[in-house]
């Protein structure tokens, strides 16, 4: 999409971002109110993506009040300049008398070094508030810009990684400068919550619990591009199974169970289902449970056969959009601990 | 290092939710022509829908009475919602959720209504799924308890199937003292475990209620102060301009000690004065409130008479439209000694805090709709500004129940100015405001832990037990005694009788303004 400044509110010179923000609200005296817990930067590279973020933005603070800054990066443009919009974002509150709003920064930084970027960004933040920073572009080589160690929640979508082993090389090298205080957000693993969480109810099942050390077979039915999602569920199951990995080819991973039992974990490409993870089968010795999930539909189906006969059952499918994953990733949790481990397992077979 | 895991812990649980998932079941209410269910019940159920938590293949039947259509039933309560839910009615959501309540009639010691709906819920789980799990939650005058319960029983209903579960929730009043409660626990104890009894106090599902332990436990600034060293002493407001509406009846057999302090603030008392529970599962934190109920002074007559005011409203003025006294409300005894409004002190005699009162009082036809907690600092000593600029106050830490729920701190500040001039200034937080969106109903959150098997926003049997054992004293002091304390008067639209301003005020104190 074309670049169109009129879309990012008005313009504002950098220095003065602060005053122009305090003069956005104070014109508008009490009839809105500012709201802010967290500071929400998507960064990316070019100006193409500016006006899906700002919706995307727009549609985000509904939920999540912040302020965001957004800024794309244009780094071979002469000569270096760092140009500027505000704009607020507004709701009615539940009774209509007051708009709740957030604000939006836009800085377009062309021919600026890194660090030129990252003392812009940091010097518009929130103070006090977290950062969640959304990063689009591929990871840099170093970790030397000032942002790393500010950021609180990375936020980024590994199913657009090229080189995955060189992503997540320097995905480390970012987690060690952040001194770990650096959260992971990792939308494609988000995109498997919702079938994790579903099956993780299923496992509540004492009979299915019992057949953990029977399984032998796992299928995940994936969309094509989603493979990576796919992966990262396969080694959910082999972390939290305390499984490892002994083999694997491009559709497929072999596990081993400590009591050297060997589980198979297939992957199926298919294009019908439209939707990033259609299917999971886990066979036992004595147990069947899929779940699935038809295109268009906003559930889960699960089938449990077991000895005692077949329970079926119904659970939420889940965030698919942009939005609904970035709001997902706001919940706090113990995901993040999950998710190492399972990238851990992962790593192994790059 | 690779572990096998555990073959009672459910490895793929860790980092999920932290909190219990509800499952799909069939929920009936009992007295589903009642204002609760198209005020309350429905909305909520509708919005649990909404927000995408209520499991799919979920179903409601309402049971009452009156002769209705499943189509009648749900048209009555698509008007019901349109006026009621918080997040209006979405027409597609509607769709799916109306497609999911159905209407059984019957009157509740009917056999054939129970055997039929034995029946019905049968084939739902067949064709649903739900496994024959079932939430019954009676809507309806306690004296339709021990009937339905019978019923259900007979019939089987409360029964589980391997691996299902089958729970009651019983709305308030609980009993009307220590006995009648006692009494109404055996009952539903013989037909419902206590791990299967959900009694329901909505101020429990409050945002604000819930993040009592959220200010307290999650934060290192107010816990170390949270003491008899630091507070000078707490008072909880419940505040009401509506009179008794359509409830004179209920209301004049119950009063206001027995219609709000015996549930709702004692519960609201027990999470501020509570200690830190073991852990957040139900019964370590019930464990904890119960100590705090356990710790609540209990009253001789001579006590109630120094420490209680109790008073009635005579006719006046609210929101600018003149307003009948109490006694003329309708289907109220003319000559009715029951209060609408109470004020008491209540020590909670335990190490934390000793010799710090909790002034909770309660009362219809005041001024305005409020509930609050407000915690009062003591003073810092008379030196420096204090000694410059008397009657500065303390620091007040407001946590505001209902409405615009959120929590203000009262604090002292230079006026700018060259004079050195001290004025008191608020930091306030809203949840409205703060989140930027709204906070789910009560009965939203209380339904949801209901499906999910989490009782630790509901009262357990022995919290029950002993708030009523405090309550006992003081109806007793006030209905049992040759001489009991005096019933007051006042003037509907104010802030309740002057005995009750009289009660802080001898203790060097005054009521908070809401």
């Amino acid at each position: 999409m074309p670049f169109d400044p009129a879309t990012l509110g008005f313009p504002v010179e950098l220095a003065k971002i602060p005053q122009e923000l305090k003069k956005l609200w104070a014109a508008d005296g009490d009839t809105k109110t500012r709201a802010s817990l967290i500071n929400f930067a998507v960064y990316t590279e070019g100006t193409e993506a500016f006006a899906a973020n700002t919706h995307l933005i727009e549609e985000f603070v509904r939920d999540h009040a912040c302020r965001a800054i957004l800024v794309g990066y244009c780094p071979r443009v002469t000569p270096p300049k760092i140009s500027a919009w505000i704009q607020a974002h507004c709701h009615l509150t539940k009774a209509g008398a007051k708009q709740i709003c957030s604000e939006q920064v836009t800085l377009l930084a062309e021919g600026v070094s890194e660090e030129g970027v990252a003392n812009a960004l940091l010097a518009n933040l929130d103070y006090d508030l977290p950062l969640n920073l959304w990063w689009h572009p591929e990871f840099p080589e170093s970790a030397s810009s000032p942002i790393w160690n500010r950021i609180d929640r990375l936020i980024f979508d590994s199913t657009n990684w090229k080189d995955r082993s060189e992503q997540l090389h320097r995905l480390h090298l970012l987690k060690a400068h952040s001194a770990n205080r650096m959260a992971l957000s990792d939308l494609n693993w988000t995109r498997s919550l919702a079938i994790r969480q579903a099956v993780a109810q299923c496992f509540d099942n004492p009979v299915l619990l019992a057949e953990i050390p029977a399984i032998h077979r796992i299928e995940i039915r994936h969309l094509a591009g989603f493979e990576s999602t796919a992966q990262l569920l396969a080694c959910w199951f082999g972390a939290q199974f305390g499984w490892n990995v002994s083999a694997h080819t491009q559709d497929s991973i072999q596990f081993q169970s400590s009591a050297g039992t060997f589980i198979e974990c297939r992957f199926v490409a298919s294009s019908s289902a439209g939707i990033a993870l259609s299917s999971l089968t886990i066979v036992s010795a004595n147990a069947t449970l899929t779940l699935d999930r038809e295109m268009g539909s906003a559930l889960l189906h699960s089938r449990l056969q077991d000895s005692t006969g077949v329970s079926e059952s119904h659970f939420s499918a889940g965030a698919e959009s942009v939005k609904g994953l970035l709001s997902e990733e706001m919940n706090p949790g113990l995901r993040h601990k999950v998710y190492l481990k399972a990238l851990a397992l992962l790593q192994t077979i790059f | 290092m690779n572990q096998t895991p555990n073959s009672t812990t459910n490895p793929l649980r860790e980092g999920l939710s932290n909190r219990s998932l509800p499952r799909p079941c069939n929920v009936v209410i009992f007295g589903a022509s009642g204002d609760l269910t198209y005020r309350k019940l429905i909305p909520a159920l509708y919005n649990i829908q909404a927000d995408g938590d209520l499991p799919v293949t979920t179903h409601i039947t309402g049971f009452a009475r009156r002769e209705k259509t499943d189509e009648a039933f749900r048209e009555e309560l698509g008007e019901a919602l349109t006026k009621f839910s918080r997040s209006g009615r979405n027409e597609e959501v509607w769709k799916d959720f109306s497609a999911r309540l159905h209407y059984h009639r019957s009157e509740f010691g009917d056999e054939e209504g129970y055997r039929t709906l034995a029946e019905r819920l049968n084939k739902l789980d067949e064709e649903h799924g739900t496994a024959g799990n079932r939430l019954f939650y009676l809507s309806v005058s306690p004296s339709e308890f021990e009937g339905i319960l019978a019923k259900l029983a007979q019939f089987g209903l409360n029964k589980t199937k391997d691996g299902s579960w089958a729970r009651v929730i019983v709305e308030k009043p609980f009993g009307k003292n220590r006995a009648t409660a006692h009494a109404l626990n055996e009952m539903v104890s013989h037909v419902f475990a206590e791990q299967d009894t959900y009694r329901i106090d909505h101020y429990l599902g409050k945002e604000t209620a819930q993040n009592i332990m959220v200010l307290r436990f999650a934060n290192a600034i107010f816990e170390p102060l949270w003491n008899h060293q630091y507070i000078d002493h707490i008072q909880i407001t419940a505040a009401e301009p509506m009179g008794v509406e359509a409830r004179g009846p209920y209301y004049d057999s119950a009063g206001a000690l027995r219609d709000m302090v015996q549930n709702h603030l004692t519960q609201i008392l027990c999470l501020v004065a509570m200690e830190p529970p073991t852990d957040l599962s139900a019964d370590s934190v019930r464990d904890e409130k119960l100590k705090v109920v356990r710790s609540m002074r209990l009253m001789s007559p001579e006590d109630v008479a120094k420490n209680v005011v109790r008073g009635q409203y005579a006719s006046g003025c609210v929101g600018g439209k003149d307003v009948p006294a109490y006694r003329s409300e309708d289907r109220v005894n003319p000559e009715s000694e029951t209060e609408t409004f109470v004020a008491i002190k209540v020590h909670v005699d335990n190490w934390r805090w000793a010799g710090v009162p909790f002034y909770v009082r309660v009362g219809k036809r005041l001024p305005k709709h409020g509930a609050e907690i407000a915690v009062y600092f003591k003073e810092t000593p008379g030196v420096l500004f204090n000694a410059q600029q008397a009657g500065l106050g303390p620091n007040v830490l407001v946590i505001r129940i209902q409405p615009d729920e959120g929590i203000s701190l009262r604090m002292q500040s230079k006026r700018p100015g060259a004079q050195l001039c001290i004025e008191s200034v608020k930091m306030d937080f809203q949840y409205g405001t703060s989140f930027g969106k709204p906070s789910p109903e009560a009965y939203e959150r209380l339904l949801l832990d209901a499906m999910a098997g989490d009782a630790t926003l509901f009262a357990r049997r022995d919290e029950v037990d002993l708030a009523w054992t405090f309550i006992d004293c003081i109806e007793d002091a006030w209905h049992k005694n040759q001489t009991p304390p005096p019933m007051t008067s006042y003037p509907a639209g104010s802030w309740g009788p002057k005995e009750a301003d009289d009660l802080l005020a001898a203790d060097g104190r005054a009521w908070r303004r809401l």
